[in-house]
């Protein structure tokens, strides 16, 4: 899977490379079991620090998207990502607010709102399917 | 023959900094980040065909030169410096046309670029890069150790075989200009040469599999295969490269203990010069800087244009790589092919600092 990471943007580097990672599964690009690069590689290969890197595995490790094994190395966690639960839609309901908020600011209808809600859910899905 | 043997060397030299430009990767001219597109910008085809025009130019003045004074000339060590003189002469007028081109490029990238590489830094990397087959298997490296085990057998089979004193150095004429006592030290001279060399080779084999995956922006699924296929391609000359210099040193060493014909000697020294060298612009024509210049049957022009890179900064003058934030010792270079090191990296700086001490050790003990 090929990882995109613009240095200079505003957004962290570890929270870009951890959506990522996230979308490649959803996307199905990462399967369970794969293996994923070292941190100490994959630092090398994008030329940030190595504590930037680890943050985002220690983050995606927490969240049960990936394992680290100290002998195997990185791998997408082998059992699949957990099903949503009650917790997480506590969390997502919380994220979302603040951009549903904002969007009413700036008279984004409801219905366009939920457009463009279906078609990034589409975006990301379709892929599977090829 | 020397004259002939020194104009073969200078245009070895002189060809493999005249063409370096046309072998680089594609969206970079003279050491600067510039993106694919703007590559076949005129001006900046146009620099590269001076640089060329250059090269040969200054290298066959130098050439020619070197060799009027090497006719005339008579003592061996004036030979020698005007040798050695010729081929830094020619590297360091090489080096100031290099800069002339690559501030011209970097004023170029300023006024015709800037819109574009104002505020983006993207860096793309494959999570499976280092997961390929980057570099052939280390066993074929046995084949190499083989014939170092062979040498030194041989050597401590038939001592007494070898004549009292061993030669050290020969000049052009394949006389010997020095000589040293036979005993076990001065005799195991070729063997240790032998495995500082297969030492050698094995460590750049690693920093081929090591060194961090450059990926172009513009077309990088294209680029990723193509960066895969340089590394195996280089890496299995790698293996060759090393044979073959073992080889010889075998067959030089043998020399001493059985009659080799001189004739068979100056041949095999040709042949290995003629490979390696011949391989070496085959190879930098053929597969350039990442492999930029494999054709690949999936290519396809890109359809998306990213951003280009921007981080001329950490190349000083385009050659010298020196990032603090990377982590990386190892990186393909700006300017030429091959690898280079991260400048700001201590053990970057330790690998070499202890290949040559292990160089210099060798030669004050065993000669």
């Amino acid at each position: 899977m090929l990882l995109e990471i613009d240095l200079q943007a505003e957004e962290p580097i570890y929270t870009q490379i951890m959506y990522q990672i996230i979308e490649g599964i959803a996307k199905e690009e990462l399967k369970p079991g794969d293996d994923l690069p070292s941190v100490r590689s994959l630092a090398s290969d994008i030329g940030i620090n190595f504590h930037t890197v680890n943050k985002a595995y220690q983050l995606l490790k927490q969240e049960g998207y990936i394992l680290i094994h100290r002998q195997k190395g990185v791998v997408i966690h082998p059992d699949g990502i957990e099903k949503a639960t009650e917790a997480f839609y506590a969390k997502l309901r919380k994220k979302i607010r603040p951009l549903i908020a904002e969007s009413i600011c700036r008279s984004v209808s409801k219905e366009e709102w939920e457009i463009i809600c279906a078609t990034i859910y589409d975006e990301i899905e379709t892929k599977e399917e090829q | 023959m020397e004259i002939l043997f020194f104009i073969a060397m200078m245009l070895v030299v002189v060809v493999l900094q005249a063409i370096t430009p046309y072998v680089i990767r594609r969206g970079e001219s003279f050491g600067v980040m510039v993106g694919e597109k703007a590559a076949n910008d005129p001006a900046l085809r146009k620099m590269k065909r001076q640089f060329l025009n250059w090269n040969l130019i200054v290298g066959g003045l130098v050439t020619v030169f070197a060799a009027i004074l090497l006719l005339v000339s008579t003592s061996e060590n004036a030979q020698a410096t005007i040798l050695i003189s010729a081929i830094l002469i020619v590297i360091i007028l090489s080096l100031l046309i290099y800069v002339r081109f690559y501030k011209a490029s970097l004023a170029w990238k300023k006024a015709n670029l800037q819109v574009a590489s104002d505020k983006a830094n993207i860096v793309m990397v494959d999570t499976t890069f280092h997961r390929q087959k980057l570099t052939i298997s280390y066993a074929w490296y046995l084949i190499p150790l083989a014939l170092i085990f062979i040498t030194i057998g041989l050597t401590v089979i038939y001592y007494d075989q070898i004549p009292s004193m061993i030669p050290m150095q020969y000049n052009f004429d394949n006389e010997v200009t020095r000589e040293a006592a036979k005993n076990y030290r001065t005799v195991m001279m070729m063997p240790m040469m032998q495995i500082v060399m297969l030492g050698l080779f094995l460590f750049i084999n690693y920093m081929m599999s090591r060194s961090k995956q450059v990926i172009d922006n513009d077309n990088p699924t294209a680029s990723m295969r193509r960066n895969v296929l340089f590394r195996y391609i280089y890496s299995k000359f790698n293996l060759i490269m090393g044979t073959l210099l073992i080889a010889l040193f075998m067959v030089i060493q043998l020399s001493f203990i059985f009659s080799i014909p001189q004739i068979f000697i100056t041949v095999m020294l040709i042949l290995v010069l003629v490979i390696i060298f011949g391989g070496l612009i085959f190879l930098m024509v053929r597969v350039g800087q990442g492999g930029s210049r494999l054709k690949l049957e999936e290519d396809t022009q890109a359809d998306t244009t990213k951003p280009i890179r921007d981080d001329d900064a950490n190349w000083k003058l385009g050659v010298f790589y020196f990032n603090r934030q990377d982590p990386a010792v190892f990186v393909e270079k700006r300017f030429g092919v091959g690898w280079t090191i991260n400048m700001a990296r201590p053990a970057a700086w330790l690998s070499f600092v202890a290949i040559i001490a292990v160089i210099v050790i060798i030669i004050i003990i065993f000669s």
